[in-house]
């Protein structure tokens, strides 16, 4: 073998890969050649030296619970359907040349919808207004009058005599009615869902939580689970947490309840859900095997140190029945 | 396996488990490959994001831990600083008394003052030479040094042949020789 192979294979035994054949070729080799033998010396005490001076960043339990909590938020954004990379968007990460470049970008595409939005005749300025089409009874029309907006040309009707197109007809509806009534659950768990102002989406569960709805709706226990683990607002996640325990304890609330305890970023809302789950031991389900791992996994692991004594006592109530 | 396909199934809490069972060594290679906890923290959420995403379309036919590390070895080298104080936190040299005691950068009492200062300074040498390296030489380099995987599985995390793996090592190890010659 040449000096050369027997580089390699000093290269492999300093670094802690060589196999036992190959470490005998070399220790053969060794006791003839000083030249290699100073490289070989060299060479473990240069990995010795590597190894004593650590670098990077010691990824130590508080990094680990820090990551492990913002995976939380980027997986329950993504549940929700935003993308993760949404909330990592940082202007100032952009270099200062193309900063300028988009910036010029964003002006003149913020002008050209100026001009356009000023100059341009909107059939939607008009807002012509119609008679409502409601039906009497528990819903009707808050003033008799639909309001027209958006109103697109499919077809000019150049030659034929006939118009075609769209618009968006918005009437204001009023509606009085019991929590039972379907249609009124279904317009609250609309709202629950989809209104952007998080007061509205408040008072859409409150209402349902106020009345208490005693009916096992599938749609409104979906939205309210939905609800409590998706909405950013933490007061509307309680809230729909605390109609969750209005209803009749079954394993869809049992999951959801475990979801919202192992990743809702709120401690409130984590207590919220130990307790849920705790009243629900006299239930048909009882604490079975899933609830007690994930009270195992928090007792021992979750950051706030209330939940984890919390989660160890209702733990130990448990297994002591 | 049968959590993995709990997983693909939707549940969430399985999801969470499989992290749990994964994530020390995620982020232990995140937080060697990087110089700041800000990016460590990002490579490991890109990394079970993706997992989270690619889900459904893994097929077992690798284990499970392997598919997640040659996703983290994937982030990693595709990894661009998104915060902007990384670039001030490259060397040791620069980084602040809060920030290295909040991530375990305790040091030896028992270590006089000069001693200290020594190793901080071979340290901040040793990171500025890694810095140096291509990506693929840093990463294989602090996979075998620092975090202690052999050269076959190093391999299978960078699906690549043993001997690209040796050869990357080879050319980083006699890279750091030559820049840390008068320090170590």
């Amino acid at each position: 073998m040449t000096h050369d192979g027997y580089r390699d294979l000093l290269f492999l035994s300093a670094s802690g890969d060589m196999d036992a054949d190959g470490q005998a070729v070399l220790e053969r080799h060794l006791q003839t050649c000083l030249r290699c033998r100073k490289e070989y010396e060299d060479l473990r005490s240069f990995h010795a030296a590597l190894v004593a001076h650590r670098v990077g960043i010691e990824p130590d339990e508080r990094l680990l619970a820090e990551a492990r909590q913002e995976l939380r938020l980027a997986l329950r954004r993504e549940r929700a359907g935003h993308p993760a990379w949404s909330g990592w968007f940082n202007p100032g990460a952009i270099a200062p040349l193309y900063r300028y470049a988009l910036g010029a970008a964003f002006t003149l595409a913020v002008g050209f919808l100026l001009g356009r939005s000023l100059f341009l005749p909107s059939a939607a300025q008009e807002t012509p207004r119609l008679a409502s089409p409601f039906p009497a009874g528990g819903v009707r029309p808050e003033e008799d009058e639909t309001r027209i907006t958006n109103v697109h040309f499919v077809d000019h009707g150049r030659g034929t005599g006939e118009i075609e197109f769209t618009f968006d007809a918005v009437t204001p509806v009023r509606m009085r009615g019991s929590i039972d009534d379907p249609k009124i659950q279904k317009v609250l768990t609309h709202a629950m869902l989809n209104e952007e102002n998080p007061g509205i989406r408040l008072k859409a569960v409150n209402a349902i939580n106020r009345q208490g709805v005693e009916t096992q709706d599938v749609e409104t226990k979906s939205a309210l689970i939905k609800a409590m683990e998706m909405d950013a607002n933490v007061g509307v996640r309680k809230e729909a947490l605390n109609a969750l325990r209005r209803l009749p304890f079954d394993g869809e609330i049992k999951k959801a309840m475990l979801r919202a305890l192992m990743s809702d970023s709120n401690p409130g809302l984590r207590v919220a859900a130990i307790n849920a789950l705790d009243s629900a031991r006299t239930s048909a389900l009882g604490m079975d095997s899933d609830v007690l791992d994930v009270l195992r996994q928090k007792a021992a692991t979750d950051d706030n140190n209330y939940i984890r004594v919390k989660a160890r006592a209702v733990i130990l109530e448990a297994t002591r029945q | 396996m049968e959590l993995v396909r709990k997983a693909q199934q939707g549940d969430i809490l399985a999801f969470e488990q499989l992290v749990f069972r994964h994530d020390k060594k995620v982020l232990s290679i995140a937080a060697r490959y990087v110089t700041s906890a800000d990016d460590a923290k990002d490579i490991y959420q890109e990394v079970f994001l993706r997992v989270y995403r690619g889900l459904k379309k893994f097929r077992f036919k690798s284990e499970f831990s392997t598919w997640v590390h040659r996703i983290t070895v994937n982030v990693c080298l595709t990894q661009r600083s998104r915060r902007r104080r990384t670039m001030q936190t490259l060397f040791l040299d620069d980084r602040n008394e809060e920030d290295s005691e909040a991530h375990g950068e305790i040091r030896d009492p028992a270590m006089g003052p000069d001693h200290q200062a020594v190793n901080a300074d071979i340290s901040s040498r040793i990171e500025k030479a890694l810095g140096g390296l291509s990506p693929k030489q840093k990463l294989v380099f602090t996979l075998r040094h620092y975090e202690g995987y052999k050269l076959n599985e190093i391999a299978v995390m960078m699906n690549c042949a043993e001997g690209t793996v040796k050869r990357y090592l080879f050319t980083a190890t006699r890279r750091m020789r030559d820049q840390l010659k008068d320090a170590i």
